[in-house]
């Protein structure tokens, strides 16, 4: 194999590797922001080594020129939706009709809390939907400390707090 | 086996999995999903039976595959457009008759 | 090796057909069916049908999937319980699915072993191609030999546009949602972006349609998809009055079609022949604006498009 066959090769497996670890991003990660930033983050990477892997082994200038449109493409499409979709996430009670976010992005208004968490999910589904509503010290959303983090979460500012107010527990 | 037959095999199981959403699918937009899974199956074993041989595949079922895309898509709006009027004339999307067959 | 990469395909294929109808909820099952699109895109692509790959990746997992969630988000708003998937279970479905699988399996099975590779139409088109004004087999059967298959296509097209009107009843269309988040300065970038990029690439799409992968209806659905951005961002706003353009846009296609058709019968050509590249690219032409107006109002649900106001 040529020299530009193992370097396709080897960038090829490394974008395939960071599409692996977005995917696993998306599955482990507990809530919806921290999803996002693995899957945008990781995903792109991984299409963008992939794309040069594909411009090496292509041969002409033309094709990797369309494939570094095909990457600022993806980039463009990603980086929106995930905007999009973590300001939804953000403020589902101002999400127009107000239901239609409701199951598949993780709620996490107080107004979604109850009710729907346990009339729509599964029980696994309502735990994560707790588990979410105490992550994020929003002034409306104080209500229950998020138990991934051990006692604390009342007392200390945990690093990833925003510099919001905090609505009394 | 070669290629077309995994696909074969393929379009073989998600024509069966169309069909039983389609009959145990209690909401209507469950059947319509199970519709258009009936119709992707169905293409996939036109495609892949037009390129059974290793070579040039047969354009004809290739050009009946684009219109049928088509035709599933136009198929689909109308489905929700019927589906849209129903649900705001009786309030409900779904066929759950009494009298099941258990 | 490259079978293992079918085979994978085809398993993710399965797996996805089962989680769309057996799948937790409705919304999930959505979602699924977009990705089981875009998996058939790919499997499309092996199969060594490029144009399909691209019209299944634009119409089948793209139109389709917007299509599928503004409809669920109609039912949405009017409660979770309106959503609800709850299946019925019934003791007939698994075995009569499975009895209609095996059927389908030793149908394809025997045609797998049939002798001639093509079929005797494809052979007849293999044979004719080279004396064809285009080169791209596809888009000679779609519209030199079976021109006929694809003006009906057309007129389907304008049917399902025409009965989503007829049911619509008294009340009128349905409500779309408000779009949400559309004054955001990213979402006018994005458009001000993908908005003509779309329309450039429809058009390419149509032109090298002639000797490559590609044709009025890829590049038809791909300007759709740029309608639909511009719906779902509040751009093109539903209207209960058809304006012109959507008038003139939903029928080109048929029109210009059937009267180049009918020219080439009173010319004693038969119907619906080609006289030359230059009439296969002017059908095309008519029918991706036809095709990209009908899908377009196909998912405003509204009888005409407005332009809405810029936030």
């Amino acid at each position: 194999m040529s020299i530009l066959q193992v370097a396709a090769t080897i960038l090829l497996v490394l974008g395939g590797f960071f599409y692996f670890a977005g995917t696993v991003g998306l599955l482990r990660f507990p809530d919806v922001h921290s999803r996002l930033h693995a899957l945008t983050k990781a995903d792109n990477l991984g299409l963008g080594l992939v794309c040069l892997a594909m411009a090496l082994l292509g041969g002409s200038w033309r094709g990797a020129a369309m494939l570094l449109v095909i990457w600022l493409l993806g980039l463009l499409a990603a980086t929106v939706s995930c905007h999009l979709v973590a300001q939804a996430a953000l403020e589902p009670a101002a999400a127009g009709d107000g239901g239609s976010g409701g199951e598949a992005i993780a709620p996490m208004g107080r107004s979604y809390g109850g009710a729907d968490a346990v009339t729509e999910a599964s029980a696994e589904e309502a735990d994560a939907t707790r588990r979410r509503t105490g992550a994020w010290p929003d002034g409306s959303i104080a209500e229950q400390p998020a138990p991934r983090r051990s006692a604390d979460t009342s007392s200390g500012a945990s690093p990833a707090d925003p510099p919001t107010p905090r609505g009394d527990p | 086996m070669s290629q077309a037959a995994i696909y074969v095999m393929a379009a073989a199981a998600v024509i069966g999995a169309g069909v039983y959403g389609l009959l145990v699918g209690g909401h209507l937009l469950r059947k319509l999903l199970a519709i258009n899974l009936l119709g992707s199956g169905v293409f996939l074993l036109l495609v892949a039976l037009a390129g059974r041989s290793g070579g040039a595949p047969d354009p004809v079922p290739q050009a009946l595959v684009i219109t049928g895309i088509v035709v599933a898509v136009s198929m689909t709006a109308f489905a929700l457009a019927l589906l849209d009027r129903l649900f705001r004339e009786t309030g409900q999307a779904r066929m759950d008759v009494a009298d099941d067959d258990d | 090796m490259s079978l293992a990469l079918d085979g994978l395909l085809a398993i993710a294929l399965v797996v996805l057909a089962l989680q769309v109808v057996a799948g937790a909820s409705l919304f999930r099952g959505i979602v699924m069916f977009v990705v089981f699109g875009l998996v058939m895109a790919l499997a499309w692509a092996r199969l060594r049908a490029p144009n399909l790959a691209l019209a299944e990746a634009a119409i089948g997992a793209g139109i389709s999937g917007a299509l599928l969630m503004l409809g669920y988000r109609r039912l949405r708003a009017a409660g979770p319980e309106a959503t609800r998937p709850g299946p019925r279970s019934s003791r007939l479905a698994a075995p009569l699915s499975l009895l209609v699988a095996g059927l389908v399996a030793s149908l394809g099975w025997t045609a797998l072993g049939l002798p001639e590779a093509l079929g005797a139409a494809g052979a007849a088109v293999v044979a004719a191609m080279p004396s064809q004004a285009v080169a791209n087999p596809v888009t000679a059967v779609l519209l030199v030999f079976r021109g006929y298959d694809t003006l009906l296509e057309l007129a389907v097209l304008l049917v399902a546009l025409a009965g989503a009107r007829a049911v619509e009843g008294p009340a009128g269309p349905a409500e779309l949602a408000t779009p949400t988040m559309t004054g955001l300065p990213i979402v006018g970038a994005l458009l001000a972006a993908l908005v003509p990029l779309s329309v450039l690439v429809a058009g390419y799409l149509v032109h090298a349609g002639g000797n490559a992968p590609g044709g009025a209806f890829q590049g038809g659905a791909v300007l759709a998809a740029a309608g639909v951005l511009l719906v779902l961002t509040g751009r093109l706003v539903p209207h209960p009055v058809p304006g012109p353009v959507e008038r003139w846009g939903a029928v080109l296609g048929l029109l210009v079609f059937s009267a180049l058709g009918l020219v080439m019968l009173a010319r004693g050509q038969g119907m619906l022949s080609m006289p030359g590249a230059w009439a296969i690219y002017l059908v095309e032409s008519a029918m991706l604006v036809s095709i990209a107006t009908t899908l377009v109002l196909l998912l405003g649900a509204a009888p005409g498009l407005r332009r809405g106001p810029l936030p």
